[in-house]
């Protein structure tokens, strides 16, 4: 069976999807062209220059109108860590490694220029190879450079300071007022941050609170665990013990039913042996009774005379004569014998035979057959009680069909009589009356030879006739 | 027995990196003296040796040497004609250069140098070359790598050690405020098609009746800042700046956090080898709704929607769809659930690697 709503084909989906796809783009706003845009610098590490690594060639700057020209102050303006990266980028053309970073900012810690660090990673054999043009930085960082010439270095310094000292004092005015500014700045920043360290520790201390909470629910939460756990292993085991039980018991009921079987089949075996011996005693017996041909000629007469072309008929008995003369009537014939009942039914395959007539009557449909008989009444009714016989009888009998109820000397009741048992007494008045308690009526009795039998029709409704 | 796993730099949190110690670590479990031979290590978890070193541990002719390929390193030719052990060549990919032409002439220089050098590394003849996917591989075989010596080994990842990880509890419940989000995992680059991606995520937030959010998580190159900027450009004239939330370098629990407050991949990258972040979102059980290029519709099997086109709107009616079709969206999560366990678990992996590696052993 497909399962469509469980597991939906993807193919389907997929056409759904471009259906949706499809009504929502005519319903939206075209989406915008892509316009390619110049790139700005960002504020902190930005890279100035791109150089092709191979070929050696400067290549598009990203943010210089120039190809593979730098500004001095394009690098110059940042400070710390951020010029160093950026003069990696722009003179370099690659990212600082953080061991480079770290050097470089050592130099800038003992005092050494930007001037000379952009001239030494500018003139060192990476730098040369990529040959990025800075206006200006040559004679500068000539300059620079000039300085760590013994005396003459300490006398280009001191004149390139005197130089400079109008410079120097009004960069050093600049500075005071910068730090001023600054200073003051820190300070409200510390204020901000005493504050900040101060509520976080507050939040710390509630925070601690709300941990020791927690870990006492944690420690609740364990032992109801660990009491769950328990709970579930005893269950566990409980099942566990119902399980073996429950094998224990299908087991023996497996048995049981070996054992059932292994009785009934004795017993049939049993009724088979008896049955051969039976059947040639009962045989002799019935062809010595000269009147039994008759006596049934005239019973059939009376009983198929009410009944319909191919009529349904059942015999509870099963009396091989009967059925025959039934059979040659026209009659669709099948019969009953008791397993009970050791009578001669080997090979008659018109016969079933059954453990129990009530069960095996009760599985006849409703108002299913045209006709019942039963030849030897004081033998099935030892097996079936009449009163139920004529209950299950109006049950499975059309409105108007027949019953013929016999009081007949016939192989069951030989049979009975030769195994050592005895048929029950009964009389054709005692049947008359059943009959009549039990939905049945046009209640008729025929005499042959002693032998009573009784036929009736059924009812349309339950009552006495 | 000797083991030497060979790669150029050994990075702590990128895939290839992820892929080689994996490789160590199984082999060290085996029983096996392993060692990881490098130029560079960043962030790296395990010891590692130089390159140069390598011929000098696992040289010889009963030594097995392990080459991840991934960029440009003509060392490791030099090294493998050397050895005279088992020689494996793992191929991740090289993303073609052209991707990258109008954006860094150095990445284009260095993918084309990577992908010049396929040739002479084919030629060593290496007893095995493997590659992340068929695609990966199929480039291989086109050069003239012979199919029995090749093979498809997924790569090693740390999807198990992400799942066992703390997630980033405060990014979580800042990205858990009702708003459909949506993820993207993996480094800005042109080839990764972030523009159709903004595009697409644009259609979703349109069709969608609520809120929605893209996520994504994805180193950013400062030698790309044209294509940073061209993506930052393309966000702002949809309009989109208060959607997105970009996390760069993100730690493993805040890649956790992104992962357990999404509602679907969104990936329309134009090349993967493989695609690791894939196998994230399947373990994950975050549906996926990926472009079919290169490696992916490989990768991705049947457990979520792809499309060939870039069209936005499959896309946002793709999302729409999961997300008001329970029973598709389940459908979806359970597949990729399964698809993990059976093909891309660590234990399925480290099976097939001793397998590729039974030669040799």
């Amino acid at each position: 069976m497909s399962k469509p709503d469980v597991e939906p084909p993807i193919e389907r989906i997929r056409g759904e999807l471009r259906a949706a796809a499809e009504r929502a783009r005519h319903q939206a706003p075209e989406f915008p062209r892509r316009v390619p845009k110049q790139v700005e610098l960002q504020p902190e590490i930005a890279p100035i220059v791109q150089t092709d690594a191979h070929a050696g060639a400067t290549a598009q700057s990203t943010v210089a109108n120039v190809a593979g020209v730098v500004q001095l102050g394009q690098l110059s303006q940042f400070h710390g860590a951020a010029f160093v990266r950026n003069a990696y980028l722009g003179l370099l053309g690659r990212e600082a490694d953080e061991t480079a970073v770290k050097s470089q900012m050592a130099l800038l810690g003992r005092g050494i220029s930007k001037i000379e660090i952009m001239g030494n990673l500018r003139w060192s054999a990476e730098g040369r190879f990529k040959a990025v043009s800075v206006p200006g930085l040559w004679p500068r960082y000539l300059l620079q450079k000039a300085t760590h010439v013994p005396i003459l270095g300490y006398v280009l310094q001191l004149a390139m300071g005197l130089a400079g000292l109008p410079a120097i004092v009004r960069h050093q005015r600049a500075a005071d007022a910068l730090h001023v500014t600054r200073a003051d700045a820190i300070e409200q920043a510390t204020h901000a941050l005493d504050a900040r360290l101060q509520s976080q520790a507050e939040e710390g201390a509630r925070l601690r609170v709300d941990h020791d909470a927690l870990q006492v629910r944690a420690a609740a939460a364990e032992s109801a665990l660990a009491q769950l756990s328990e709970a579930i292993q005893a269950t566990s085991g409980l099942a566990h013990q119902s399980n073996q039980q429950m094998l224990g018991m299908n087991h023996w009921l497996a048995s049981l039913r070996h054992s059932l079987a292994e009785i009934e089949r004795l017993a049939e075996c049993k009724g088979r042996e008896r049955a051969v011996p039976l059947a040639g005693i009962t045989d002799g017996l019935l062809a010595a009774d000269a009147s039994r041909s008759a006596r049934l000629d005239q019973w059939l007469e009376q009983f198929a005379g009410g009944l319909p072309a191919a009529a349904d008929v059942l015999d509870l008995g099963g009396a091989a004569d009967w059925l025959d003369r039934l059979s040659q009537r026209g009659v669709s014939v099948s019969a009953l014998r008791s397993i009970g009942n050791p009578g001669p039914v080997a090979g008659d395959r018109r016969i079933a035979v059954c453990n129990d007539f009530g069960v095996a009557l009760s599985r006849i449909a409703d108002e299913s057959l045209h006709g019942l008989s039963v030849l030897e009444a004081s033998v099935v009714s030892r097996e079936m009680p009449l009163m139920d016989l004529l209950q299950g009888a109006f049950r499975v009998l059309r409105p108007n069909a027949c019953i013929l109820i016999g009081l007949d000397r016939g192989p069951l009741v030989l049979a009975e009589l030769l195994s050592g048992r005895q048929a029950l007494a009964m009389d054709a008045d005692l049947l008359e009356a059943a009959l009549a308690h039990g939905g049945f009526h046009d209640i008729k009795r025929f005499e042959a030879n002693g032998v009573a039998c009784v036929i009736a029709r059924r009812s349309s409704q339950r009552g006495r006739a | 027995m000797k083991a030497a796993i060979l790669i150029p730099v050994l990075t702590g949190k990128d895939a290839v990196g992820a892929d080689a110690m994996a490789m160590a670590r199984v082999l060290e479990a085996k029983g096996i003296d392993t060692r990881i031979f490098c130029e560079s290590a960043e962030n790296a978890p395990m010891p590692t040796w130089p390159a140069d070193e390598l011929l000098d541990f696992a040289g010889g002719a009963n030594d097995l040497v392990i080459h991840h390929l991934a960029i440009s390193w003509p060392k490791a030719r030099e090294i493998l004609k050397r050895c005279k052990g088992f020689r494996v060549v793992k191929y991740h990919n090289v993303t073609p250069a052209e991707f990258f032409k109008d954006y860094s002439s150095q990445h284009q220089a260095a993918c084309e140098s990577g992908r010049a050098e396929l040739p002479a590394m084919v030629k060593l003849g290496c007893e095995l070359y493997l590659g992340d996917s068929t695609y990966n591989i199929d480039e291989l075989r086109a050069l003239g790598v012979p199919r029995d010596r090749s093979g498809v080994l997924a790569p090693f990842h740390r999807v198990e050690e992400m799942v066992e990880a703390e997630a980033d509890l405060e990014l979580l419940r800042a990205l858990s405020d009702g708003a459909r989000n949506f993820l993207m995992v993996g480094r800005l680059a042109p080839n990764k098609a972030y523009l159709d991606l903004i595009d697409a995520f644009s259609a979703c937030a349109r069709m969608l009746d609520e809120p929605a959010r893209l996520i994504l998580v994805g180193k950013v190159d400062a030698r790309l800042s044209r294509y940073n900027e061209a993506v930052h450009e393309r966000i702002r004239a949809l309009r989109l700046e208060q959607h997105v939330c970009w996390i760069n370098a993100a730690s493993e629990a805040q890649l956790k956090a992104a992962y357990l407050a999404s509602h679907a991949f969104l990936l329309l990258s134009q090349h993967e080898g493989f695609c690791v972040p894939l196998i994230e979102s399947m373990a994950l059980s975050v549906p996926v709704i990926a472009r079919a290029t290169t490696a992916i519709p490989e990768t991705l099997g049947d457990a979520g929607i792809l499309w060939q086109e870039a069209d936005p709107w499959l896309y946002a009616a793709s999302a729409s769809r999961i997300f008001s079709d329970q029973a598709l969206r389940a459908d979806l999560q359970a597949r990729g659930r399964r698809r993990y366990a059976e093909n891309f678990s660590t234990q399925v992996l480290s099976r097939r690697f001793m397998d590729f590696l039974e030669p040799a052993l």
